[in-house]
């Protein structure tokens, strides 16, 4: 599986954001995630570790 | 919320990018919000659209509705045709790959890694027929 998982600050169950992403695009420091359905998720912060074999992408947050 | 965190969800066929840039931001849909969320930062869209928009609680999705109303099985059926032009790609990989060990004279290799490619493809129509099924 090529899609990921995104988690903010660190990847636990309550920290995920979303599912089945297939873009992620990081601009003017906000992250804008976008799932297989086209639904997005915006966040501000900055990508902080994207684990592409284990689907997994772990943005830093500027608050938790 | 934090306040400085911005973060929302909306659902839409076509996805798109958010170039900051300053543009034109149109609402034509309902926008709800249950807390407090000032701003400091200018925040544009370049894309008019039409739906649902509500700002989520730390992201958490568990049975939250701000997402669009996308039935499960929609959702079941475009990840499997997401898996499997996945897989189709994977397919030719691996194709490429055997290719390699069959120039590197590793022909017995060549000749396995070729016949899993040829039963992955099998599965992968067979689910292919399952989605057409669900498509049906």
């Amino acid at each position: 599986m090529c899609l990921s998982t995104v988690y903010k600050n660190e990847k636990t169950p309550e920290n995920e954001i979303l599912k089945n992403v297939m873009t992620i695009t990081c601009e003017n420091g906000f992250v804008t995630l976008t799932d297989i359905l086209g639904r997005e998720a915006v966040v501000e912060g900055e990508l902080l570790r994207a684990d592409l074999t284990g689907g997994t992408v772990v943005l830093r947050t500027k608050a938790s | 919320m934090n306040q400085n965190e911005h973060e929302y969800m909306h659902a839409h066929g076509i996805p798109h990018s958010h170039d900051g840039e300053g543009h034109e931001h149109h609402h034509d849909h309902e926008h709800h919000h249950d807390h407090e969320h000032p701003h400091d930062h200018e925040h544009h869209h370049d894309h008019p659209h039409d739906h649902d928009h509500a700002h989520c609680d730390q992201g958490s999705c568990a049975g939250c509705a701000g997402c669009g109303d996308v039935d499960p099985k929609t959702e079941l059926i475009a990840l499997m045709k997401y898996m499997v032009g996945h897989n189709a790609a994977h397919a030719n990989e691996l194709a490429q790959l055997a290719g390699k060990l069959q120039d590197m004279g590793e022909s017995v290799a060549y000749e396995q890694v070729m016949q899993a490619v040829s039963d992955f493809e099998k599965g992968n129509m067979r689910l292919s027929t399952v989605l057409a099924a669900l498509n049906a």
